[in-house]
Order: C-alpha cells, then structure tokens, then sequence
C-alpha cells in the first residue's frame, strides 16, 4: 500500500487550477510519501482532458467517461473514486478544496467506503517518517494545527491558491478508463437541475483577483464600482457577510468563515471593516489591499497596504490607474 | 415531518483563543462556546418549514457551558423539543461528537436531519455526512432554500463555480445547511428567561464513544500576526496610482 491518488475537478472539460495545484503537490510529495501517482477524472467526454494529462508527469490517469457523470453527484463521484482509490492502494488523496472538493472529501473519508482520516482545507503538507502532515488553520484562522493520520489512507483536501501549481511533467502516464460501480443513472439522489447562478462569472474561490465590497459600498448599486475595478484587474467580485444578509449580493460571492474561503495572488477589501468571520476566509492572500473609511478597522492589522479614504473616490480612481498601465 | 436539528457549540472566536500547554488543542478551562452560526441556520431553515408546511422541529446539543441558553433559546424561537446529550468529553472530535448524536437520533422517529454544513472547530464539514453514514440513510451538503411538497423536498446545493443544482429528495435524509433563506431569527431575552422558568431540558447520556478519528494533532499554534498595513497616503489619484505601481511589480 503506498502511493498518492488525486481526483481532479473538470467542468466542460477543462481541469480547474486548483485540482492542477494538488496534482503538482502529489508530484512533489510523490518519492517521500512513495509508490505512484494516479490521477482520477470523472466526466462526460473526458477523452481531451485525459489526453492532455498524459505528460503531466502522473503515473496513471484513471478515466470515468459516462453520461451520466457530467454532473457532479456526491454518491455517484464517491463510488467511483472510491473504486480507484481502492485499486491503487494509495495511502494519500489529494483533492481541491473547491465548493464541490468540500462535499466529496469528508464523504470520501467519512462514509464507511474509505475509513480513513481526514484532513480539510490544508495549506501545507509534509511527510515525516513516512507519515503525512497535514497542516490547516482552524477557529477562523486563529489557531494552526499540524495533523498526523492513524488510518490506512489520508484524505487532504488543499485550499486552491495556496500550493504551485507547476507540474513535473516527464514520463508518460497510462490512461486507463474505468466502469462506474453502479448500473447508469443509479445515483440514489438525483439532480433535477442545474442552474448558473453567477451568470457564468467567475467562481470567487478560485480567482487570481477578489474586489470585495462591503457594507461601506451603501447599497447593490454601489458594487458597480467595485465590479469596473474587479474587470480592469480581470478578478472576481467578493462580498461580505453583512452584504450577503441584506440581500445586495448572492451568497455564492460571500467571503469568510461561512461563505468562501478564498486565497487570491491580490484581495482588495472595499469598505469592509475586517470581522474575525471575515479574515478567516481571506487572511492567507498573497497581497491584501484595504480601502476604509476608519483608520482603526481591523482589516489594517491583516492588510499589506492601506489606504483610509472614500472608497468611491480611491477604487475609480484605482481602477483607472490600472486601466493605464495596461495601455 | 418530524426534523432533528443536531447543533454544534464552538469556542467563541470574539475572545482571544489560548493554546494548551501541550500545544495539542486549546486551553478549554476559560472557553467561552456559542452556537455553530451554520447550525443557527440549520435551527431557522427547519423552522421556516415547521411555518410553511407544519413540522415538528427538535434540536439536540452535547452538553458544554452553554449549551442550556442555546437550547432554551432555540425553544424560544420555536422549535418543539430540546434535548441535551450529556457524558461526552468537551474535546470531543467531530466523528466522537457524530456517533453520540447518531445514537440520541437513532431512537427518534425522525424524518430529515439537518445540521450546519461545518463548523468553526473544524471547518472539515463531516457532522452531516458522518451522521448519516452512521444512521446508514443518504446526505445532501452545501444545501440552501429547502421547500416540501407532500413527501418530497426540494433542496438546492451549491456547486463549484457558482452552480445551483436542484436535488428532489424524500426522508429519512441527512441535510448538510449551508445558509438559511433569511438571517436566522432572534428571539427576545424576556421569551427566552419565560421559558427557561416554564421548560424543563429533556437529557439523554451517551458516553464517549469508542471511534477511531482517523487523525490526530500534532500540534496546534497561534499563527504569527502580521505587521499590520502600510498606510498609504495622498490624494485619491497618487494613492492609486502607487498602489497600481505596487501591483504591477508583485505581478511580474
């Protein structure tokens, strides 16, 4: 029993970033945990997506093609990685911790399938006597814990943003597709529809750039100008919570301990006074900028650059400045 | 319908959090524990179905310093019965905290269960789906917005990228609450004191389950502080334009 299972997350073919980023992690962690790589991808019409991977320097790449997986199911995905997993005998799952990662890893680990332990949302990991570490943040961000596994397989789940996501590449993995374990359409629960509820924006969890507004942007028409500077630097609109609850903004956007914890290249906090649920799902960005009416909101004590100021006056003023450079 | 709300208590995070000695878990001596906020919701969705289609909702809690007010308070806002799970350690793992809860609910005649998709304690959202694999019936997680139609519910799930799916589902299911479909309600503190003077808690004892976690801490550390911002200022445009010299630099 050794080696490293990840199962990558795909929409409409394309494997998201975040999966990529714990594909290269196993890559890296591939010769201290021992054994191979094998990477698991679940779809419809996987055939490119696989075809693409073969260089990414895994070991294998385990393919689930039917139609009934186009959708994300948490029984269905869970049976079949299950199955992978299972056949590789690998002692380590990696997994993006992406809204969909977050439903399938502690089903994964949780349910009678694996029995295994878990570990959620880590930003590091490790290997130490041929154990694996997990390191996660937990209480919001205000305590760390380093996490060992005692069970046969360790499930990670890794926070998107947070590991490089250069592959290896070298070698050539074997593409090996797979039968579902359960007869075609036999989920238990079952999808009546899907809708896309952002518009097609982009999913705020994984942007390279989050403009988050809250309640000092005044109203949901005042997010026009956090929306014109999220464009010029191609990002995601972010929202509070307290923008959320008064109904400005869709839940999907909510950044913090109960919405999204998100970990971009550049977090820029728009009239947002920094509530400890909110630094939890924001803290571990890379550059934090803050715009703030009150010199003394806490969001300064976690940002890297601050400016205390009329956020109507800075952020246009900001998204110009933006606007040429890129001239 | 019948529906069980397990709610979780966690450590206050207002308050400054301290590290045992052993640097394994927290210093417990002083916490101070609230309600789980994704179990407040779970308390208001399963009410807002008690008002539109008539249900009778019972919270459980494992007993901590404050889990009486809680309970209390979720009676206050309307649901039917309380009931307090006493004998469980207070470092209790999710997965020993599941299984003393599975064994309360077990016995229940219950038909949905629904609980905070996570909590602040471990944010690895498994209370739902370790329940329902113990109680051996399916799991829907990251859900919001659940309606009733005869013997159906109709919940919505989050998906990656800013996805809704709609999930057709029929009891006995374990529902994994995401966010309510407003603000969970308050209830005032002279309703609250009312009831604790006319209600009693009912109790249930359940040791400490015998569970193999699957994991342990290592170590557990407060995270170094950051030095806090560098205060930029200037007129609008300058301020911008530094901070659009400063991006530019961290990008390339």
């Amino acid at each position: 029993m050794s080696g490293i299972c990840v199962i990558l997350e795909q929409r409409g073919g394309d494997v998201k970033r975040a999966s990529i980023e714990a594909l290269a992690e196993a890559l890296r962690q591939r010769s201290a945990i021992g054994g191979g790589v094998t990477a698991i991808l679940m779809g419809s019409d996987m055939a490119t997506a696989a075809e693409q991977l073969k260089s990414s320097g895994a070991d294998k790449i385990v393919v689930f093609d039917r139609g009934d997986l186009a959708h994300y199911s948490t029984e269905g995905y869970r049976s079949c990685a299950v199955q992978a997993i299972q056949a590789s005998g690998a002692t380590a799952v990696f997994i993006a911790a992406t809204v969909q990662g977050r439903d399938l890893a502690p089903s994964l680990a949780g349910g009678a399938a694996l029995d295994a332990g878990y570990a959620a949302d880590c930003t590091d990991v490790e290997v130490d006597g041929g154990r694996v570490i997990a390191t996660r943040p937990v209480y919001a961000g205000k305590a760390t814990v380093k996490v060992a596994c005692n069970s046969a397989t360790f499930v990670l789940s890794l926070r998107p943003n947070v590991f490089d996501a250069s592959l290896t590449g070298g070698g050539e993995a074997v593409i090996e597709s797979a039968d579902p374990p359960f007869t075609e359409g036999d989920v238990g629960t079952h999808v009546t529809s899907i809708s896309d509820d952002a518009g097609g924006s982009r999913d705020v969890a994984e942007a390279d750039v989050v403009v988050s507004g809250g309640r000092g942007v005044g109203g949901p028409e005042g997010f026009a100008t956090i929306q014109a500077l999220a464009e010029a630097l191609d990002g995601a609109v972010g929202a509070s919570r307290a923008v959320v609850d008064l109904g400005w903004r869709p839940h999907a956007e909510q950044v913090g301990q109960t919405g999204k914890v998100v970990s971009p290249k550049l977090y820029v906090a728009c009239g947002i006074s920094g509530a400890i649920q909110h630094l939890a799902g924001m803290r571990t960005s890379k550059v934090i900028v803050a715009v703030n009416k009150d010199a003394e909101a806490p969001i300064f004590k976690v940002a890297d650059y601050g400016i205390v100021g009329d956020l109507f006056e800075v952020v246009p003023a900001l998204t110009e400045a933006i606007g040429q450079l890129e001239d | 319908m019948n529906i069980v709300v397990p709610v979780k208590l966690v450590p206050d995070l207002v308050e400054e959090l301290e590290i045992n000695d052993d640097g394994t878990d927290l210093e417990r001596d002083f916490l101070s524990y609230k309600i789980n906020e994704f179990c407040d919701h779970a308390i208001e969705e399963a009410l807002q179905i008690k008002e539109a289609h008539g249900a009778s909702v019972t919270v459980i809690a494992i007993e901590r310093d404050e889990t009486d007010k809680v309970l209390y308070t979720a009676l206050a806002k309307g649901a039917d019965r309380a009931v307090k799970v006493t004998g469980v350690d207070e470092a209790a793992t999710t997965h020993t905290a599941a299984k003393a809860m599975c064994t309360v609910i077990a016995g229940m005649d219950y038909d949905v269960v629904m609980t905070g998709v996570q909590a602040a304690d471990d944010r690895d959202g498994q209370l739902g789906i370790l329940l329902a694999g113990y109680l051996g019936v399916p799991c829907v997680s990251v859900v919001s917005d659940v309606s009733v139609s005869g013997d159906t519910l109709t919940v919505h799930k989050e998906y990656s990228g800013g996805m809704m799916a709609r999930y057709e589902v029929t009891p006995k299911i374990v529902l994994g609450v995401q966010a309510a479909r407003q603000t969970p309600r308050y209830a005032p503190v002279s309703r609250v004191r009312q009831i604790m003077k006319e209600t009693e808690l009912e109790e249930v004892l359940v040791g400490d389950a015998d569970v193999d976690v699957g994991s342990t801490v290592r170590r557990m550390y407060t995270p170094e502080k950051g030095e806090g911002a560098e205060m930029l200022e200037g007129s609008s445009e300058d301020v911008a334009a530094r901070i659009a010299q400063l991006l530019n630099e961290k990008r390339s």
